[in-house]
């Protein structure tokens, strides 16, 4: 709410569009500037079109690519179906703009990113600037990222569909192709549509990818815009934009679940779902088998194998074997090299990022930890009252709201003080607090479901010995949702590792994270220091979800 | 109606056998139960017949054509077997009305749109169906989706019927009231039929004929009344007895004409087996009596032994004694009517003796001959 009265106060930039007004004036010219003026073809519906575009065209590619995968895993006889399940969840662990990154130092020409991409190195041709960047990249990148949303949903739903449904078709000779059609199509289709809220939502308000691969060539959309408005101070002018980019997304959740809700509900039931004949390739299975390898050697390992190439080359876009060097990783301070900037690790610039960052996701892990299991247990032992669905819709919504945009609320409402409260922008108190709420949806869902595997018999029967709440909740409540609580934590611990656009518009030098001076180092074009970052980040993440796995927690979406 | 014949059919999970060379015939309008523990390979069998698995070795014949056979790789698939299946889960498809469910076998008879309509209709009249066309399989109750099942099998006209555990999932007064429908509807029908159940009284009261499985192997086949009264071997006999069998460890004596055996729990006492045959003196035997075949009185006579009451567990209809030795080393299960029971109280002294019942051999589990007065007496292993 606040953020709407901040989007029709003048800012500071007020005096400079209209003489005489005094900031902090009442007015409606942002949201006149950003939707009706000359200008709002280029702040506002622009970079908004280009925002439904690549939401469309990312979503399109990821569901497509997803539905195909689980099909393959789940129904299928193709061999590693299990390694395969688990490699393909990687992009979605790594940040988003993992593979734009790597996109970049493949396809990056010189006219623009200043030293020749790899494809321009050894074939010296200069890709054309539509493959480089903007739309086409951007789609990619982030269709890839995106692929294990539909993915694991869409492979829960294939392997709990009650085998016998499809088998009662088949007595009734109906041929494979109509079986999928009639039959399993329409059975996961609650599924794939989960999976298409999921995905898009997420898609238009992502901000990374699109900064990387969109800026360059001004290429921008909904979340670069707000990003630079607030950046260049223009407040107004960015708060508007959030409110149209929350409006727009909310609005796109809600519309799917009437269409999904309006249809008749049903759920599927698991059955003997084990004893299902798979689809045999025969000998097409080998050739099958080698073309996803393929796709997973390019997207998935092929990024982290180029940007950590990158680190080791002294000069950028040499790529030969004598240009090779640790420096960006151990090297002291050379005034000849990347303007005297000592390796990460002997650079006191970054190892206090990692601190920060290290100490940030630790501190969200906790709090948020004990918040969610709070949450948790309201939802659940007081189900079915409004309290219980209001704290469950609430602790929602900051899931719904882009980062970038998040980040702008908490912008302007803490950018000032409050009262006795101090502003706190610029402190770590801040960071803190904005990533506990963006990321308590996971940590809460993950405790609720802990908490429903946990009898009210068990409490109840403590509440008859006479022990009190606070006594049954830490004795008996807690340690029987441990492992879901600890689950909830190390989520959101990497979950904090690998955020950007949350960031983005809060870090000061003091309180700078790994993602966030990434996104300096890059910008600023020393590429080598930001791809050893972003390593460190996917080393940190992919560990946390290793650990996870063997806590038997899940990923969650 | 054809006949149906496995032979030799094979199957394996992994290291698991599911069937062990099953030769198996069902003629032409059998009502034929697959009866045995979860697990004992009928499910298997059934998913052979229908195709939906495939079996490692042997062949399947549905009257003349062979369906499948893996030494002359032949493999029908499900559609082209010309045979309908019920399943436990029902099956129905969620995302249809029941009209919808019923209607789609009837898609490949290309009729008009009425016709469809029509033999949809009729058939969900004849199940009791008519009023639940437009609503979908979650908004009825748990019968009518077995019914709708039902009626999705029946209107494509199959001349075989498979039933999967189809009323498993039914409370005990549905399931009642199910099985009267099924039998007439077979009547009707006349279609060859299969039925897995693993309820020795549905198996009973459903089939004219049923085959008894255990660990993937065939125990016995035959009328339920051959395989209640003269069970092939001591597996057959427990798993067909209710509540459980009284199985006796003893020893044969012959005096003249007369047999009588002792029980190994309760020696220098001998109980009566009239019209016993085929034993000798001396001889190891296992006895099996079922429950209502045990008789009892307050008061000693020869050929009974003393035991004491334990419980008793009346059921309107009919009760349940359970009947010990006061050391506990021995029990034996009576059943009968109940007024023959009501006076009885626990810790009372009673006599029992048995009417009739089966004898097995010690080492092997097979049937030696069985006692006493049956109605009509067939051979115990066809």
């Amino acid at each position: 709410m606040y953020i709407l009265q901040q989007s029709l106060v003048f800012d500071h930039s007020g005096p400079r569009y209209v003489p005489g007004v005094q900031p902090g004036e009442w007015t409606i010219f942002y949201w006149v500037r950003v939707l009706f003026s000359r200008m709002a073809q280029a702040i506002l519906y622009e970079p908004a079109l280009h925002s439904l575009a690549i939401a469309v065209g990312m979503t399109a590619m990821a569901m497509i690519l997803g539905s195909i995968l689980a099909w393959l895993i789940v129904r299928t006889n193709i061999p590693w179906r299990g390694f395969f399940s688990t490699v393909l969840i990687i992009p979605y662990i790594m940040p988003s703009w993992t593979i734009a990154l790597a996109w970049l130092t493949l396809f990056k020409s010189e006219r623009f990113g200043g030293t020749p991409g790899l494809l321009n190195a050894v074939f010296g041709v200069n890709p054309p600037q539509w493959v480089g960047y903007g739309f086409f990249p951007i789609v990619i990148s982030l269709g890839i990222h995106y692929i294990p949303y539909t993915f694991i949903l869409l492979r829960g739903a294939l392997a709990n569909i009650d085998s016998t449904l499809e088998e009662s078709a088949e007595l009734l000779e109906a041929s494979r192709f109509e079986i999928l059609r009639k039959i399993t199509f329409p059975i996961v289709l609650p599924a794939l549509g989960s999976a298409f809220v999921l995905t898009f939502s997420k898609g238009l308000g992502e901000f990374g990818t699109q900064a990387f691969l969109g800026l360059p060539i001004q290429y921008y959309t909904l979340s670069t815009r707000i990003y630079s408005a607030l950046n260049n101070r223009l407040y107004g002018e960015g708060y508007v934009l959030s409110l149209i980019l929350i409006l727009v997304t909310v609005a796109t959740v809600l519309v799917n679940q009437r269409i999904v809700g309006v249809r008749k509900k049903y759920t599927t039931i698991g059955g003997k779902g084990s004893r299902r004949k798979l689809v045999d390739f025969g000998r097409w299975r080998w050739l099958i088998t080698f073309l996803l390898a393929g796709f997973i050697f390019i997207f998935v390992i092929g990024p982290l194998l180029l940007l950590g190439w990158q680190t080791l080359m002294r000069y950028e876009g040499q790529y030969g074997l004598g240009n090779l060097t640790l420096h960006y990783w151990i090297g002291k301070s050379d005034p000849n090299i990347a303007e005297a900037q000592a390796g990460v690790f002997r650079s006191p610039f970054i190892l206090g990022a990692i601190k920060n960052s290290v100490l940030l996701a630790g501190t969200t892990a906790l709090i948020s930890g004990l918040i969610g299991i709070l949450i948790g247990y309201v939802i659940v032992r007081a189900r079915g009252t409004v309290l219980s669905r209001m704290i469950e819709n609430l602790s929602f919504m900051p899931y719904m709201i882009p980062g970038i945009a998040f980040g702008g609320i908490y912008l302007s409402l803490f950018a000032r003080s409050w009262g006795p409260i101090p502003a706190i922008y610029g402190t770590f108190a801040l960071l803190v607090l904005v990533c506990t709420v963006k990321f308590l949806p996971y940590s809460s869902s993950s405790c609720v479901m802990a908490i429903h595997q946990i009898d009210p018999s068990l409490e109840e029967s403590g509440a008859v010995h006479g022990i009190d709440w606070v006594t049954r909740f830490c004795r008996i409540v807690i340690p029987l949702a441990k492992s879901g609580i600890l689950s909830a934590m190390l989520l959101t611990f990497v979950t904090t590792m690998r955020v950007l656009d949350i960031m983005v518009l809060l870090v000061t030098p003091k309180t700078r994270t790994m993602t966030s001076i990434i996104f300096r180092y890059q910008s600023q074009g020393f590429v080598q220091h930001a791809f050893a970052i972003m390593l460190i980040i996917a080393v940190i993440t992919l560990t946390g979800h290793f650990i996870l796995r063997r806590l038997g927690g899940r990923v969650e979406l | 109606m054809p006949d149906i014949i496995f032979r030799n059919l094979k199957k394996k999970f992994g290291k698991v056998v599911a069937i062990q060379d099953l030769h198996l015939t069902i003629e032409e309008g059998d009502f034929l139960t697959l009866l045995g523990p979860s697990g004992c390979g009928k499910t298997t069998t059934l998913r052979c017949l229908a195709g939906l698995e495939e079996a490692d070795d042997g062949e399947i014949y549905i009257g003349d054509q062979c369906v499948f056979s893996r030494a002359r790789g032949i493999y029908f698939p499900p559609g082209k077997r010309n045979l309908g299946l019920v399943f436990q889960t029902y099956a129905l498809w969620p995302h249809m009305s029941v009209f919808q469910n019923v209607a789609f076998g009837l898609r490949k008879a290309k009729l008009p749109k009425h016709e469809v309509r029509k033999k949809v209709y009729e058939i969900l009249k004849l199940l009791g169906l008519n009023g639940f066309e437009e609503r979908y399989p979650h908004e009825v109750s748990g019968g009518q989706q077995q019914r709708v099942a039902l009626a999705r099998m029946i209107v494509v006209a199959r001349p075989v019927l498979l039933f999967d555990e189809p009323l498993s999932n039914l409370d005990a007064k549905l399931r009642m009231n199910l099985r009267s429908e099924l039998k007439s509807l077979h009547r009707m029908i006349g279609a060859t039929t299969i039925y897995v159940t693993h309820d020795q009284i549905e198996a009973m009261t459903l089939s004219n004929r049923i085959a008894v499985m255990n660990k993937g192997v065939l125990q016995q086949i035959g009328t339920p009344y051959e395989v209640y009264h003269f069970p092939a071997n001591l597996f057959v006999a427990e798993f067909m007895a209710n509540p459980q069998a009284n199985l006796l460890h003893a020893v044969v004596f012959k005096e003249g004409d007369r047999t009588s055996v002792e029980l190994e729990s309760i020696p220098a006492t001998r109980i009566a087996l009239p019209y016993a045959q085929d034993l000798h003196e001396g001889q190891h035997v296992i006895l099996n009596v079922r429950s209502e075949d045990v008789v009892f009185q307050p008061n000693p006579a020869i050929g009974m032994v003393s035991l004491r009451v334990h419980t008793t567990l009346p059921a309107g209809s009919e009760c349940t004694t359970y009947t010990r030795l006061p050391d506990e080393s021995l029990e034996i299960v009576i059943k009968g009517p109940e007024a023959e029971h009501y006076r009885l109280s626990p810790d009372q002294e009673i006599w029992v003796g048995f009417k009739r019942g089966n004898v097995f051999n010690v080492e092997t589990g097979e049937l030696i001959t069985s006692f006493g007065l049956h109605e009509r007496k067939r051979g115990a292993n066809s």
